[in-house]
């Protein structure tokens, strides 16, 4: 039977070439993730080596004190530790500063540097630097060269002093991404010569109690390690599991197409099937042969996926780290090889999901009775059937759907699971809803070009048996093109809204950031003051964006000179009057943002324990606002209390309010350069900080962009092989037509109209499909996912562009059959 | 005096991966070449020794170390002996220092060893730390004289010395009160090593310091006394290119006499001409004691399990001008420090004969530049 | 015989069988008046059908000519000899070949609009038509109620419903039983005559023969005179 592929090979084609997309699309995807959490496993454990615990000090960091103290008390498990990202040359680096002494339990692989020939010089050459050899190579370094990096704005000089060489591949990996010096260069580079940012320890639980009981206290705190990067790992899992899901709806389109397409192959060859039947060969064996047909395809069409989604995925893996590096965490790390697992996971996906997909199929062909299989089926009545059984089945994934919506739980994959269910659900009702279409749709058709009008949709109604699952594909496809765009349209929209509340200053300033992540990085001493001198200034905020350590787990905090302004920000909920909110925040209350608030479930009221430097202050939440800015969440606290608490009196931003806000422009420039001689700065204009807000926006929605375009190439060669086969089995009819004197072109344009038809009805049922999924997409995913509460806007753009894709995708399937059609005589479409 | 612990410093900074990749008997060069780290002050005849001053430390030579050893006994005649040494090796001199705001800024690179020998038990347990000088993590100082690494320390309290270390389930807590000392050893306390005057370092002894308090291993507390030995030394040069090792002796005797000596070996397998040593009367009287002044025979050897070194292990020492005739072997034959570097520390007991009469006493023995099989381990 | 309206001369038609060239029709020739039915008699297999498609001009010979009103239809592009069908040809299938999802007035009314005939006019004509097939209230219906007589009227209808000039019929009982058949073949031989113009029947069955004017036999690829 394996004839049989090669005889309707266009079809074959299509369904390999479906599982293929399937397939790479899944792949590449999960590349992608894979390098994303390797790259975040990398940025995060390969930096806390086998630390169990460490001592952090909050935004002022750890006295060299502490550490002494813990070494002259015998602790010996107990390692210093400067951590920050830098520049060099462009390239993010992490400043790692260790004691080589100290830090060998610690990880292993600056064993590596403290064995190095140039220990000497590491420790006494102020700014001795350490880089793979990779690194260093990449940056164009040889050893004794000196290299600028920039560390918070500031720019300074390192010496490269020596390569690293890792001893096997994940040490190399690890130590690419990281600049290593000793541990007294990072406090000069770091400006903090009595201060270290923690110290790592090795600790069991009884040792670790024993310890926060007796050394700490005075704004320190010891947590195990990971505490800190703990929200941001699960920000990125969100991410992840929002472009799983994604591939997935890839695939499921693409097994839509092998579903249909293996069907029709089934149900074009009853009349053979039926005479091997009748000449002997047993049910069990023709399930055999289609599955081993599925098999073939399966492996081809996997195989080919493979490839694909590995050339995709090199990209896909540029756009999620990118990604992530922008919104959630900083990744200097990267680990590029090649996941086997993913390819093996793509592998058993494609060859499972084919042959899964053809089993109805198979077993159809198995059921039949050598007769009945030998005759022609009657259309109208499969039609029929289909439409009832579809019906049931949406019924059944529309309840299961709303009871997995229902569910009490803030579970994203959950909640993906309902929306897979209610999207499908409604795939599923394609049939019916396409057959009330069609029907609807003759009497204007008749009346605009006569019988063979109204012949289309009847036409179409008629294969649905063929179409149904190709139409359902594609508005899977332009459904989720429409939700997705919606989102994103309701989600710029929201950030547009907040963005022009909340950014009222004319320019900005603040140190600038390493691969876009939120500036921690204080400005030099000397700014401020600078900034308060500026002749054409009305006046000046300040804000001081930091990690504080509370009993809610380590939170982002935004100190700020004027944390209320006009009462501009939007309020989710307040326990005070707009008026009294100065002065609760300036008595040590706070306002949290809304992500905060969904991720640590606080609500106006809580109590947030603060560590400051005289013991934890107890902050009353006296309000949630909106905030986009995160999805980590941030503490909104008044500058002057929080300094009062902490001891911290940097800044990291500025906004100016100018006199004349039409200077805003000038005025940066003006800035830039005044302030240039003490740190380079970001000083942007209200409006280029708008457009970068939004330029990293849309760049964290390119690769959803890319999945849905995916999508809908699958879809529209589900449509194209599904017209294929009724093109086979409709050749008669337009043999007769061409007979009775429809021309050639007539009959092309005759396919063309009424596979328009398909993509109309496709398009119009994805319409509310769209819509609906827009709004679970808003109010359930995205909440779950980031705990943003967007407006839901409507714009007509999506749904037009939407017709549009699902018209042209139509048009694009139906020009090879009705070349096909119009290409053949009349007596050949006859016989 | 441990002259040539120079050696053994230039084999830390070895161990650390500091410009050297040459076996132990190969190094260190010889002074004039020695050193490529310009700055450093040599050892020279003219500087008198003056404390309590010259107890702390002396960042402008290059190396430098406090070397206690001791051997004690609990009431009930247990035998143990310890040894606690902290090394010094500057990276850079004092005035080759750049200004470094940086509180855990170093030119100072620390080395511990602490032993305990559980003679009962046969047993030696060593420790080694390394860490840097800065942030006072490790150092010195003279007043109130105290050197420290981590939680390893000396600190003086009056005239006494209190010595604590632990690790592991070692431990040690005594307190030292010298009865005799110091000791300048050679011209005031330069003392030579070489041909060239600038090969040498300045060295000074407690010969006898009256010890107590408690060491623990094993979980076991013991009440322990007995009589320590204290060397501090510091230079800024190496071995010279013939010199290979050095077998070193520091005795207690019973008729209150302490006796130093030292043998350089050479690589032709002879004693250099400036091995020399020091005889130290109860009364605190000194003799110094040229190369040709003393024998000393090797009646047995040790081999290492651990490294293959071939030791020497019994000696029978002769100083006809003081008329003394020891024979010396140690309690344990196995005290080979394994560390960064290799060399054998040890405990021994001494029986012989004083001006006829008949003498006893303890001591420790060095011996360095055995350990073959260290080439080509760094 | 009355004048000439339809004329083949010297058509060739061969096939490829495995590896040998039959040759279906060899230098025939034919020719059609304009108001005479023919019936061409041949065994399953003897070309008469590939005949038949050539001067329907919905199959082409490989040489020869078919020349209708003076044209010659095998020199036509495609798309002129599908104008020709649309206006000057009838044809009636074996397998009645009526489109499925037409109803049987649209079916009837089809060759009509593909004339450029107003949609209601069509109608109108094609009801006139099922008329005279006997199938009057039948328009609305989808062919597949109808049993194989009346879609073989149906398509009999759809054949004449534009007063072509030819009217081709390939094997019209061949699928019917034999009374349905008779009354079929009764049927399209009193619209021919009814309307003076001619039929072409290609058949196997010597009974069908009985309604022709004249039986030709097909034979080695040519026609015999009976």
């Amino acid at each position: 039977m394996l004839r049989q592929i090669a005889a309707n090979r266009s079809q074959t084609l299509l369904m390999v070439a479906g599982v293929a997309l399937g397939v790479a699309v899944v792949v590449a995807v999960d590349i992608a993730n894979d390098s994303a959490s390797r790259a975040f496993q990398l940025s995060t454990e390969a930096i806390a080596g086998r630390a169990t615990h460490e001592i952090s000090g909050g935004p002022t960091g750890v006295p060299v004190e502490v550490y002494r103290q813990l070494r002259r008390s015998g602790r010996r498990d107990a390692a210093p530790v400067i951590q920050r990202l830098v520049v060099v040359e462009g390239q993010p680096l992490t400043l790692l500063g260790i004691d080589p002494f100290a830090d060998a339990q610690f990880r292993g692989y600056t064993a590596v540097a403290a064995a190095a020939a140039s220990l000497d010089a590491l420790l006494t050459v102020p700014g001795a630097a350490i880089l793979a050899a990779a690194t260093a190579d990449s940056l164009g370094l040889a050893v004794g060269d000196d290299f600028e990096v920039v560390v918070g704005g500031i720019s300074k000089r390192l010496v490269l002093v020596d390569l690293a060489e890792a001893a096997d591949a994940r040490t190399e990996r690890a130590v690419r991404g990281i600049l290593l010096t000793d541990i007294a260069s990072a406090q000069e580079l770091t400006g903090r010569p009595q201060r270290v940012d923690r110290i790592d320890l090795i600790l069991d639980d009884a040792a670790a109690a024993q310890l926060a009981g007796e050394t700490l206290g005075r704004g320190l705190r010891l947590d195990p390690v990971g505490t800190a990067s703990g929200p941001a790992r699960e920000m990125i899992d969100a991410f992840r599991t929002n472009l799983l899901a994604l591939s997935l709806l890839a695939l499921i389109v693409g097994l839509f197409l092998i579903f249909n397409t293996m069907t029709f192959s089934v149900v074009r060859r009853r009349a053979g099937i039926g005479t091997l039947r009748a000449l002997g060969m047993t049910a069990r064996e023709v399930f055999r042969q289609i599955c081993i047909e599925a098999s073939a395809i399966g492996l081809v069409g996997t195989g080919l996926g493979l490839l694909l989604g590995v050339a995709l995925g090199r990209g896909a893996v540029d756009l999620v780290l990118t990604t992530i590096n922008d919104i959630f965490f900083p990744l200097t790390f990267r680990d590029d090889s090649l996941p086997l697992l993913s390819l093996a996971k793509g592998a058993a996906l494609g060859v499972g999901a084919t042959v899964v997909a053809a089993l109805p199929a198979a077993r159809e062909a198995a059921a039949s009775a050598p007769r009945s299989a030998m005759m022609r089926s009657s259309a109208e009545h499969s039609a029929t059937r289909l439409v009832a059984a579809a019906s049931r089945i949406a019924l059944l994934l529309l309840l299961g759907g709303l009871v997995l919506f229902a569910l009490p739980t803030r579970s994203l994959v959950v909640g993906f699971a309902g929306l897979f269910a209610a999207t499908l659900g409604i795939a599923f009702l394609t049939p019916l809803a396409t057959q009330g279409l069609m029907s609807a749709l003759i009497a204007p058709l008749r009346s605009l070009a006569g019988s063979l009008g109204a012949a289309a949709p009847r036409d179409v109604s008629r294969s649905l048996s063929r179409t149904a699952t190709a139409v359902a594909a594609l508005m899977l496809a332009i459904s989720v093109a429409i939700g997705l765009q919606l989102m994103i349209g309701s989600f710029r929209s929201t950030v547009a809204v907040w963005l022009e509340r909340t950014l009222t200053g004319d320019v900005y300033i603040s140190a600038p950031s390493v691969g876009g992540t939120a500036a921690t990085d204080p400005l030099a001493p000397g700014v401020r003051p600078a900034l308060e001198q500026l002749a054409g200034v009305r006046s000046v905020d300040f804000v001081r964006s930091t990690t504080v350590r509370t009993d809610l787990g380590p939170i982002r905090v935004a100190a700020s000179s004027r944390p209320v302004y006009r009462g501009q920000r939007l309020y989710h909920s307040l326990a005070v009057p707009v008026i009294e909110l100065s002065a609760a925040l300036r008595a040590g209350a706070v306002l949290a943002s809304e992500p905060l608030m969904n991720r640590l479930g606080i609500e106006v009221g809580s109590l947030i324990a603060i560590d400051g430097r005289d013991g934890p202050h107890r902050a009353e939440v006296v309000g949630i606002y909106y905030d986009y800015a995160s999805s980590q969440g941030t503490l909104m606290l008044d500058m002057d209390f929080y300094q009062r608490l902490s001891g911290d009196t940097q800044i990291t931003g500025a906004a100016l309010h100018l006199e004349d806000p039409g200077a805003a422009a000038e005025m940066s420039l003006q800035v830039a350069r005044a302030l240039a001689p003490q740190q380079a700065l970001d000083v942007r204009p209200n409006r280029a900080l708008r457009a970068e807000v939004f330029a990293v926006f849309d760049q964290a929605f390119a690769i959803t962009g890319a999945l849905v375009i995916l999508a809908t190439l699958v879809a529209a060669l589900g449509v194209l092989s599904a017209l294929l086969a009724v093109q086979l089995e409709r050749g008669r009819d337009f043999g007769i037509l061409r007979a009775v004197g429809l021309t050639a072109r007539q009959s092309a344009r005759q396919v063309v109209g009424e596979t328009m038809l398909l993509g109309a009805a496709a398009g119009l049922l994805a319409i509310p499909t769209g819509t609906a999924l827009a709004y679970l997409l808003i109010h359930v995913i995205n909440k779950r996912a980031f705990g943003w509460t967007l407006q839901m806007t409507f714009d007509t753009e999506p749904y037009l562009s939407a017709m549009g894709l699902a018209l042209g995708s139509a048009l694009l399937a139906a020009l090879l059959p009705a070349r096909r059609i119009a290409a053949r005589s009349p007596v050949e479409l006859l016989r | 005096m441990r002259a040539l612990s120079l050696c053994r410093l230039a084999l830390v900074a070895c161990a650390l991966g500091v410009g050297c990749t040459a076996e132990p008997a190969d190094l260190p060069p010889p002074p004039h070449a020695a050193d490529s780290r310009p700055g450093f002050v040599y050892a020279s005849a003219d500087r008198p020794l003056a404390f309590p001053g010259d107890y702390g430390p002396h960042p402008e030579y290059q190396t430098e170390w406090w070397y206690y050893t001791g051997n004690l006994r609990t009431a009930d005649q247990r035998r143990f002996a310890y040894q606690l040494t902290f090394f010094r090796r500057s990276l850079v001199a004092p005035a080759e220092r750049v200004e470094r705001t940086a509180e855990l800024a170093s030119a100072d690179i620390y080395m511990g060893h602490f032993a305990l020998i559980d003679v009962a038990a046969a047993e030696h347990r060593l420790f080694e730390r390394f860490s840097r000088g800065g942030g006072a993590l490790a150092g010195a100082r003279s007043r109130p004289h105290a050197v420290w690494l981590d939680d390893w320390k000396v600190s003086a309290d009056g005239a006494a010395r209190v010595l604590s270390a632990a690790d592991d389930d070692v431990a040690l807590q005594l307190t030292l009160l010298p009865t005799l000392g110091p000791i300048l050893h050679g011209e005031g306390g330069y003392s030579r090593k070489g041909a060239d005057p600038r090969q040498a370092s300045h060295y000074y002894t407690f010969p006898r310091l009256d010890t107590r308090g408690t060491v623990e291993i094993g979980g076991s507390s013991h009440a322990v006394s007995g009589s320590s030995w204290m060397d501090h030394e510091f230079t800024s040069s190496g071995l010279g290119d013939e010199q290979i090792g050095w077998d070193w002796f520091s005795l207690q005797l019973s008729d209150g006499s302490a006796l130093m000596l030292f043998h350089l070996r050479t690589r032709d397998g002879g004693i250099d001409a400036y091995s020399s040593g020091t005889w130290i009367g109860a009364d605190g009287s000194q003799r110094h004691l040229k190369r040709d002044d003393f024998a000393i025979a090797v009646d047995g050897h040790w081999t290492s399990p651990h490294t293959g070194a071939r030791y020497p292990a019994v000696w029978r020492i002769e100083i006809p001008s003081v008329g003394l005739t020891l024979d010396a072997r140690p309690f344990v034959a196995d005290q080979e420090v394994v560390a960064s570097f290799v060399y054998w520390e040890g405990a021994v007991e001494v029986t012989g004969s004083s001006a006829g009469g008949p003498v006893e006493g303890v001591g420790f023995v060095e011996l360095t530049g055995y350990a073959s099989s260290m080439k080509g381990a760094f | 015989m009355a004048a000439a309206l339809l004329e083949a001369s010297g058509l060739v038609k061969s096939y490829v069988e495995g590896d040998r060239r039959r040759r279906i029709l060899d230098e025939l020739d034919l020719t059609i008046p304009k108001t005479e039915i023919t019936a061409i008699l041949g065994e399953s297999g003897s070309g008469k059908s590939t005949l038949l498609h050539i001067l329907g001009g919905i199959d082409t010979a490989d040489s020869g000519s078919v020349r209708i009103d003076g044209a010659d239809l095998t020199r036509l592009s495609e798309e002129d000899r599908t104008l020709f069908r649309r206006r000057d040809l009838g044809i009636v299938f074996q397998f009645f070949n009526l489109l499925p999802t037409l109803t049987v007035g649209e079916n009837v009314a089809i060759p009509l609009e593909l004339a450029g005939v107003s949609p209601a006019a069509a109608a109108e004509r094609s009801a006139h038509m099922l008329d005279r097939v006997g199938l009057g209230g039948r328009a609305a219906s989808f062919p597949d109620r109808l049993s194989g007589g009346e879609q073989q009227r149906v398509a009999i209808a759809r054949a004449l419903v534009h007063d072509p000039a030819v009217v081709l019929a390939d094997e019209p009982t061949g699928n019917l039983d034999h009374d349905t058949g008779e009354t079929v073949l009764g049927l399209l031989e009193e619209l021919t005559r009814d309307r003076g113009g001619n039929l072409v029947l290609v058949t196997h069955s010597p009974a069908a023969a009985a309604v022709a004017d004249r039986v030709l036999v097909m034979r080695d690829g040519v026609l015999h005179h009976r």
